[in-house]
């Protein structure tokens, strides 16, 4: 067994904790970063390809932080923690500047000093920093230029499968090294976890093959409580062929016109006057109707027409797309492409307050593994802002906690219990193998508990979890190695994302209306009334319990038909 | 659908003695990618074959592998009929078609690949030199796939005099930062880039156009009077 002991331990290494983990450098604490695969080239924030919305200096006449944050509330249904919202609006300017302190450059204008600003849906205002279709990157170069320069420890390939706790706080981690198959116990003080969405939940998303909601069920776990895990965004148009592109994003809704196989144009029946350009969450759910109904394509989608645009638009506009049509086979000025909705971001995660602390003292989570900034959907171009600002409170929180306190004593065989699994897994002769399980619950959660939810359907899935759940006992493995097995890591994953299955059925099942990302056919209205409420859940034993807490409304409530 | 035979270099270093080829039948469809004919040996006939990826789409730089004789990132790359598969040149092979691109990552450590700046600007955000910002975006595309360092022939026989293309874009991001104020030509001596021979297949393999041999000469016109 490995021993580390550190201050300040980030656990996930995408964009939220290379921030976490830079932010808390800079307070006198040793940090350590522990990371599923290797640095940069894991976590969802390499693939952004979107933009940072942030209102600063370089904001356009009549745009201000206020817009932002009602933009923000306005998107998310009110479902918002209104508090969190204002420091999203207060805080990201002046981070988006502080990644070009180190080292990042945003794209500007012809004058080569105002940044070039994007806009998408739901913001009132182009407000959004990028650098080319890859920001995300960009981001990531930044910070972990400043990992470096500030010698953060990076213990990478190294699998998280336990937090640890005394009576009053989180003591630490238990994980796997994926290299030598050695079990790492790791001491903190504080420990900030980040680890990401869920995509694979899901048959489509557009998230890498690491996104498992690892953070979701460790933190769930560890005593801490979910929220809001019913809201889950779809993106409408995702790549359905090749089967390895499968989910990642295919195409831009305000360059295409959808087709179904009888030729129809079918979003005049679902929004007549907005067409492809309504709602994501009304396009995702107009194309999954239109397949369930039998007028779906070959592969299950729906067509993407972009051949009404003039020669050369299309390749002018969407460069990066424009190369992968051409290396399937599509050419955009007269061929269609078949899309469907795909998995994309998940709203909920580890309730926090204002310095994204957990419920469990010690316990931070930031970026897309916590909960509350995006309420019931979340708005283009926040994600990429949430991450910096959630990173950057949470990193000095928790590098100021930890220099307050000791190192709490930690029991060497609860780094045995964790990782018995993968010593059971290794040894099983028969049984089911991790990627069988993994693609029954991908279609099952796209099946049921999607785009389009109802009682019978969630009743139903939750039903199939819990077969699901009983044959995580019986993985066996093909590769017996304990070395860079990656059925292995699955095997583990499979674990997780049971258990946020789990979590995201429920609070579906619960919240009976329709709003943002969440949508009953039993209940198609949003019912202010009865459901401006989150949804807590917390595990007790081996139960899950939900609760019912209000919403922090405290600066605008949603009188006036804003829904 | 048609038959299609992809014939893979398998390794177990665990338990072979040396590498051997082995043939694989998969339904081939016109305009699949690499990558979905390996999943499907892994999905349907052999779990124990081992490879790396993770974004699916040519961001994170890990599907890299030799396909029919050229490195290219499986996820980006079409499957043909017939194919065979073979790890990256000039790597330790891990197993199967994953390598090790772990000895060149921590190549990159004394590289000192960080902004280096003495102040902050006064006015933010500040005015850049759009001009040299072209060049900057050009090699900050790199995702260090390493496919430009399997086929380089100075890697070859000089892995550790020369730090390879890949590594040399990370510098040259720096090195073509408008802003930064390190002489980073010191560093670029000592990394072996006047062992670049100019023969441009680097070029040829790398999936996000970056061309390393020609900013490869700029760095070296820049720091050494090239021309």
């Amino acid at each position: 067994m490995h021993h580390f002991a550190t201050d300040v331990l980030v656990i996930g290494g995408g964009g939220a904790g290379a921030m976490a983990a830079y932010e808390a450098s800079k307070h006198g604490v040793k940090v350590t970063m522990v990371l599923k695969g290797f640095p940069e080239r894991c976590g969802i924030t390499i693939m952004a390809p979107g933009a940072i919305a942030g209102v600063g200096s370089w904001h356009e006449p009549g745009d201000s932080r206020d817009l932002h944050f009602l933009d923000t509330v306005r998107g998310g249904s009110f479902l918002n923690e209104q508090r969190l919202v204002r420091i999203l609006v207060e805080e990201a300017p002046d981070l988006i500047l502080e990644l070009e302190r180190i080292g990042a450059l945003w794209q500007r204008k012809a004058d080569g000093e105002s940044y070039a600003l994007r806009i998408d849906g739901g913001h009132s205002y182009p407000r959004c920093t990028f650098l080319e279709d890859r920001t995300g990157r960009e981001m990531m170069r930044a910070l972990f230029g400043e990992v470096k320069k500030r010698n953060i420890n990076i213990l990478s390939n190294t699998m998280i499968l336990k937090l640890l706790k005394d009576e009053s706080r989180v003591t630490g981690a238990v994980g796997l090294n994926l290299e030598t198959g050695e079990t790492v116990l790791l001491r903190a003080k504080t420990v900030i976890l980040t680890c990401g969405g869920a995509g694979n939940l899901y048959l489509n998303t557009s998230n890498p093959t690491g996104a498992t909601g690892d953070g979701y069920a460790l933190a769930l776990d560890a005593g801490a409580e979910l929220m809001d895990m019913e809201f889950v965004q779809f993106y409408p148009l995702g790549f359905l062929f090749p089967n390895s592109l499968r989910g990642n994003l295919g195409a831009l809704l305000y360059y295409v016109h959808l087709f179904n196989n009888k030729g129809e144009r079918f979003m005049e029946k679902y929004d007549p006057e907005r067409l492809e350009l309504s709602t994501r969450d009304r396009v995702a759910r107009a194309i999954y109707t239109e397949v369930k109904e039998g007028r779906g394509g070959p592969h299950g989608g729906v067509f993407a027409d972009m051949t009404y645009h003039e020669p050369g638009f299309i390749a002018k506009m969407q460069p990066a797309l424009y190369e992968t049509y051409q290396k399937i086979g599509i050419t955009p000025e007269k061929d269609r492409l078949e899309v469907a909705p795909t998995c994309h971001f998940f709203m909920g995660g580890v309730r926090v307050d204002e310095n994204w602390q957990s419920s469990v003292p010690g316990l931070f989570v930031t970026g897309e593994n916590a909960a509350g900034v995006h309420g019931a959907n979340r708005l283009s171009q926040n994600a990429l802002a949430e991450l910096l600002v959630s990173g950057a409170r949470a990193g000095k929180a928790a590098a100021k906690l930890a220099a307050e306190i000791g190192q709490a004593p930690v029991d060497p065989r609860e780094a045995k219990t964790a990782t018995e699994l993968a010593g059971q897994m290794l040894s099983r002769e028969d049984g089911i193998r991790p990627v069988t399980l993994r693609n029954r619950l991908r279609r099952l959660m796209w099946e049921k508990v999607a785009v389009i939810r109802s009682e019978a359907s969630l009743r139903g899935a939750l039903v199939e979890l819990e077969v699901l759940k009983s044959q995580l006992e019986s993985q066996a493995l093909s590769l017996k190695s304990r070395h860079y097995n990656q059925e292995l890591v699955e095997g583990l994953e499979n674990y997780f994302l049971a258990t946020v299955a789990q979590c995201v059925t429920k609070a579906a099942l619960l919240r009976t209306e329709s709003r943002g990302a969440h949508y009953r056919e039993d209940y198609p209205a949003a019912d202010n009334k009865r459901w401006l409420k989150h949804l807590t859940i917390r595990q007790k034993a081996d139960d899950l319990t939900v609760q019912e807490i209000p919403v922090d409304l405290a600066e605008i409530k949603p009188e006036g038909g804003a829904l | 659908m048609q038959d299609g035979k992809v014939t893979i270099l398998r390794f177990n270093p665990e338990v072979d003695s040396q590498p051997h080829y082995e043939t694989y039948d998969f339904p081939f469809v016109q305009g699949m990618s690499v990558l979905d004919v390996v999943l499907y040996i892994y999905e349907n006939i052999d779990g124990t074959l081992s490879f790396s990826y993770c974004c699916r789409n040519s961001h994170c730089g890990l599907c890299g592998a030799k396909i029919n004789g050229k490195p290219g990132l499986m996820c980006r790359e079409s499957a043909a009929r017939e194919m065979v598969l073979e790890p990256l040149d000039n790597f330790t092979v891990i197993r199967d078609l994953m390598v090790d691109r772990q000895e060149y990552d921590k190549r990159k450590d004394s590289l000192r690949l960080f902004l280096e700046r003495g102040e902050v600007p006064a006015k933010q955000p500040e005015k850049v030199d759009t001009e040299d910002q072209e060049n900057f975006k050009v090699v900050s595309r790199c995702v260090e796939c390493y496919n430009c360092v399997s086929i380089c022939p100075v890697t070859r026989v000089k892995k550790h005099e020369f730090l390879g293309p890949a590594g040399l874009m990370q510098m040259a991001r720096h090195a073509f930062d408008p802003r930064d104020e390190l002489n980073r030509g010191v560093v670029a001596r000592s990394s072996g880039i006047l062992n670049c021979i100019n023969c441009g297949k680097c070029n040829q393999v790398c999936p996000h156009k970056i061309e390393p041999a020609k900013n490869i000469k700029l760095l070296r016109s820049k720091y050494f009077g090239e021309v």
